[in-house]
């Protein structure tokens, strides 16, 4: 059982200052400095945590803020890493995943049914459809970790940005002096390092202080490089928002991660690695137990046993997987205390006590390929076993920054094969072990990495160029093999994990490649390898070496699965950080609003989708709308539409070729639909143009569309180079349509342009003064009443709004949102882009031939539009009744015909006008034709009858806009 | 761009639908927004590095031929 040693120096905890707090109710104390982790550890609580699959009792690991055991619930917050999370006092700290709390865990009974939970486990259950729904309810309870809550606040997350010369990834002996190589040459330096505070790894004292009193190194302690991106962009993960680092040059002085040995109830509370014992010593002394035994696979563990030793912790036995250690004096000076070193020999099972923890551990003879003689067991009482066998290479930053590896037999490890330019590795994760070697390593990175950025010091080109091929060579590391070749005993009963965060057991890797799934990637993706949330830095290593025992192979042709962001696990609050996302308004925003607007958005503006007026439904609303803009007036502000002025000598011609149909005939004053195609003759915009003189064009986009269309009209402008220019003055112009029987004669009460029929026809522009505004009227027929669209200065669009609006008062005028617009150009018939057509629509099928201009020399779409000319087309667009009592369908319902999909509803409405229901459904060509009956099957599966009908439905022959009907 | 009136109905099929998405040096179209300048970029995809730029009018002239 884990105990607080006799306090020293060097500890990061205030013994002055005790803190209370509760872990799954009972009330515990630790100390300022303490983590989560290193309190209930210190006072002895024997297991923190149930795992993932089986439930069993897990405690630390790795004390290294990577392994998931050491997961809490804390004050209400999920997932708070409990080897990182300074205590505070009162916190209320519980486990995960557990069901009844952590030591009556109901779920715990899943350990005695390993047997029926196969590798791909999910993939068998999910395969039968009938079961599925079972198997899926089950699942939901029972996976997952922590709880979130739902009301939880929402905290403002805001991204910082950082820029740097050089950035250093890691605080070890390599990485430090790398920052100081590095900012000796002159170079802004950061330095990021996940430890609490920047001890140095076993650096020397004076080279820590030399980094913290250089100004010109940044440190970032608390810090997690979490994903690389272009361009030496690195994400750096802090406590409570993230950097964006942008720099010259990346070190990746990244270090290794210990391994654990597996064997069986290599699990157990108790059963720890050496170096995260170490770490819990030296920062919060917390020894791992009285009696430990190290199991033994490289030189470390005889210098971790003399640590340890020193604080006062008796070492039972040095179990070592090897025949014969290293001479070193680490080794001799074990020898010398007396401590018992058993060579050859594997660990075989863990056996727990009473309270769940460790309690013995046998061990039993073994071959180079850790094959044990299981024949006699001898079993050495104990209170924690810990485990020093290997490392395995922090790559994952390197690869994602596009670095290759190569497995080196040698190291037993992956190190550097090839760096992209401006990356540099050093140190362990370049395969250099030796403290002196390290230190030359970083410096060597830091100068190479300085040169990079632009810091060149003279004399340094030789260091810069000479040792960059220093890794994975013998004399960097001296004689020795940081990580044994296979550190994985087998067992009958199994219960040998390979992957703590999923539960993985050794056959059930050999039971994934068995049944076919023999690559690294998929033995991953098959049995969930390395995809919990220490996204396999304990089990990548040791399931390659499964694999490649397997397959009779060697690791280096297995490879490592692919490294993807986020090398760490990162809050989602970090990533999402504020919300940039922008929202426009219209310059009478604030006159929607006082008329009751209840807001829709619209591309990214904000639009009135109706006013609500006290005492009327919202439909009632919208009803009271379209009538004002069929009986009197109506007002609707359409200042969202993209607006494009296009002049030059050849403006004409770009808009030919852009749009399908013909400009270069339009008068001077008159306006014309434009219909924009892609190459392949879809539909993607539509719009007015106007023609304001011979070489001056105006003209609007839809909402949505406004930023691409202007976007690749500029684009073909300057593929095609013609002589004319484009600018989109979409936010520079407010416009409304004022449209009803009585709009002309209320508007011209407001202007000096002569708006009576033969001066002002339907589909001409004019411009002049509206309320004293200098305004273009633009004469359209969308809603299908006599309308004018009047654009002005967006300064100006508040008062003109307010004049339109104050003039029609007492007419009946209403100002009418997006929904009475939608019914009104339901009425007659107009489609809608992107509403009533899709991402396949070509004009034939939309209706809009009239739009296009075939005999033009050419237009985009043009020859995409000939080829599907010659073919029957797919579907069509066509009008659509329903009698008024039935309910209405919803759009994109589809319309069936027997029993096959024949179409569907684009857009519904019910028409007060008309008093019926009408809309617009696209279908098959046989379908649409008037006066076919047709199916529309509705959310409840029922059918609902509708008839294809002639649209438009409203006046038909246009003759609200003819002059001789208005007055 | 193959010429659309002289061309089959299968190559301007082709022009239209088919491109290689696969990592290589590629002919992109790149926008500076907030000047609406347009450029192509000759790029190799798979190591992100931009090889060569051109201006539009080089597109009209004729690319050299070196994209996969």
């Amino acid at each position: 059982m884990m105990y607080r040693a006799d306090a020293d120096a060097q500890e990061w905890i205030d013994r002055a200052m005790p803190l209370g707090f509760t872990f799954e109710g009972r009330e515990y104390r630790g100390y300022a400095g303490d983590t989560i982790s290193s309190a209930l550890a210190a006072a002895g609580v024997p297991y923190l945590a149930r795992s993932f699959k089986y439930h069993r009792p897990r405690s630390i690991l790795s004390f290294a803020n990577h392994d998931s055991n050491n997961l809490f619930q804390v004050d209400g917050v999920p997932n708070v890493r409990g080897d990182v999370t300074l205590l505070r006092e009162g916190m209320r700290v519980s486990a995960l995943n557990t069901f009844g709390g952590l030591a009556r865990d109901k779920a715990r009974v899943l350990d005695h049914f390993a047997r029926i939970l196969p590798v791909g486990f999910y993939y068998k259950a999910f395969h039968s459809k009938r079961l599925f729904p079972r198997w899926e309810r089950m699942f939901r309870r029972l996976t997952g970790l922590g709880e979130v809550s739902l009301d939880a606040p929402r905290q403002a997350t805001p991204k910082r940005y950082g820029f740097c010369d050089v950035l250093v990834i890691g605080g070890g002996p390599s990485g430090l002096s790398a920052a100081l190589a590095a900012a000796a040459s002159g170079a802004r330096v950061a330095l990021v390092d996940e430890s609490l505070r920047l001890s140095g790894n076993g650096a020397p004292s004076s080279l820590v202080r030399a980094v913290q009193d250089s100004a010109g190194i940044n440190l970032y302690p608390a810090t997690i490089a979490a994903g690389y991106y272009a361009d030496h962009w690195v994400a750096l993960a802090q406590q409570s928002y993230l950097t964006k680092m942008r720099a010259g040059a990346v070190v990746f002085a990244t270090g290794v991660i210990g391994q654990p040995a597996v064997f069986r109830n290599n699990d157990l509370p108790g059963v720890m690695l050496a170096s995260g014992a170490l770490r819990l010593m030296a920062r919060h002394s917390v020894a791992p137990g009285r009696r430990v035994v190290m199991l033994a696979g490289n030189l470390e563990a005889y210098s971790a046993s003399l640590e340890l030793h020193a604080r006062g912790v008796t070492i039972a036995a040095i179990v070592d997987l090897r025949a014969a250690p290293e001479s070193d004096a680490a080794v001799t000076d074990c020898a010398a205390l007396g401590i018992e070193v058993l060579r050859a020999h594997a660990p075989y099972e863990a056996l727990s006590g009473p309270d769940g923890t460790v309690a013995a551990l046998t061990v039993a003879p073994c071959d180079s390929g850790t094959q044990v003689d299981a024949s006699s067991p001898r079993r050495i009482d104990c209170d924690a076993v810990l485990m020093s066998v290997g490392w395995a290479a922090a790559t994952q930053l390197f690869l994602q920054a596009g670095g290759s590896t190569r497995f080196s037999e040698e190291l037993q490890q992956f190190v550097p094969r090839a760096a992209p330019s401006g990356i540099f590795v050093a140190g362990r994760v370049n395969g250099i072990y030796n403290l002196e070697s390290r230190l030359a390593d970083g410096r060597r990175a830091g100068v190479q990495a300085a040169a990079h950025a632009g810091f060149a010091v003279a004399g340094s080109a030789a260091a810069a160029q000479g040792t960059a091929a220093a890794h994975g060579t013998a004399t960097a590391h001296g004689s020795r093999c940081p990580s044994h070749r296979y550190p994985i005993v087998d067992h009958p009963l199994a219960k040998n994990f390979v992957d703590f965060d999923e539960d993985l057991q050794v056959k059930d890797l050999e039971n994934a490649a068995q049944e076919g799934f023999d690559s690294s990637e998929l033995l991953k993706r098959y049995s969930t390898v390395g995809m919990g949330p220490s996204q396999g830095k304990h089990s990548n290593m040791n399931a390659l070496r499964v694999l490649a025992r397997y397959r009779g192979v060697a690791v280096e042709e297995l490879g490592l699965t692919t490294s993807r962001p986020m090398y760490h696990p990162v809050p989602l609050k970090l990533l999402a950080g504020r919300s940039f996302y922008p929202e426009r308004r219209t310059p009478s925003d604030a006159q929607h609003a006082a008329l009751g607007a209840l807001w829709m958005p619209a591309g990214n503006w904000r639009r009135p989708e109706y006013y609500a007026v006290p005492g009327e439904s919202r439909a009632q609303s919208i009803d009271a709308e379209v009538r004002a803009v069929r009986s009197s007036v109506g007002l609707i502000d359409v200042g969202t539409l993209g607006k494009i002025e296009i002049y030059g000598p050849q403006a004409a011609e770009l808009l030919d070729r852009a749009y399908a149909g013909r400009y270069s005939d339009l008068k001077v004053g008159m306006t014309r639909y434009g219909l924009m195609l892609d190459e392949s003759a879809v539909i993607v915009d539509d719009g007015v143009i106007a023609r304001l003189a011979p070489e001056l064009f105006y003209f609007t986009t839809t909402t949505g569309g406004s930023a691409t269309v202007f976007r690749e009209l500029l684009r073909l402008n300057a593929l095609w180079g013609l002589d004319c220019a484009l600018v989109n003055v979409t936010g520079h112009r407010a416009a409304f349509n004022f449209a009803g029987p009585l709009s002309r004669e209320i508007l011209q009460r407001l202007t000096d342009i002569d708006l009576r029929d033969d001066a002002f026809p339907y589909l001409a522009v004019r411009s002049g003064l509206i309320a004293g505004v200098v305004a273009r009227l633009l004469r359209v027929g969308f809603v299908g009443e006599v309308g004018y669209e009047i654009h002005v200065a967006a300064g100006s669009g508040a008062e003109v709004w307010q004049a339109l609006h104050t003039a029609g008062a007492s007419r009946g005028l209403r100002p009418f949102g997006v929904e009475a617009q939608r019914v009104l150009r339901l009425e007659k018939g107009h489609f809608i882009v992107g509403q009533d057509t899709d991402g396949l629509t070509d004009p034939q099928e939309a209706n809009a031939m009239w739009a296009v201009a075939m005999k033009k020399p050419f237009f985009v779409g043009q020859r995409s539009l000939r080829i599907l000319q010659a073919r029957e087309p797919r579907q069509k667009l066509v009008g659509i009744e329903l009698a008024a009592a039935a309910p209405l369908p919803k759009e994109c319902h589809l319309v069936i015909e027997r029993g096959v999909i024949a179409g569907r509803v684009t857009s519904v409405a019910h028409s007060r006008t008309l008093n019926k229901s009408i809309g617009l459904a696209m279908l098959s060509p046989d379908l649409a034709v008037v006066g076919r009956d047709i199916q529309i099957r509705v959310e409840d599966g029922s059918m609902l009858a509708a008839r294809v009908a002639a649209a438009p439905f409203y006046d038909p022959k246009n003759l609200r806009q003819k002059p001789r009907l208005s007055a | 761009m193959p010429d659309p009136d002289t061309c089959s109905d299968v190559d301007w099929s082709a022009y239209v639908f088919n491109r290689s998405g696969s990592p290589g040096i590629k002919y992109e179209w790149w926008c500076h927004i907030a000047s609406g300048f347009w450029f192509v970029a000759l790029r190799d995809t798979a190591r992100d590095e931009v090889l060569a730029t051109y201006p539009a009018e080089a597109v009209r002239r004729g690319l050299p031929e070196n994209a996969s």
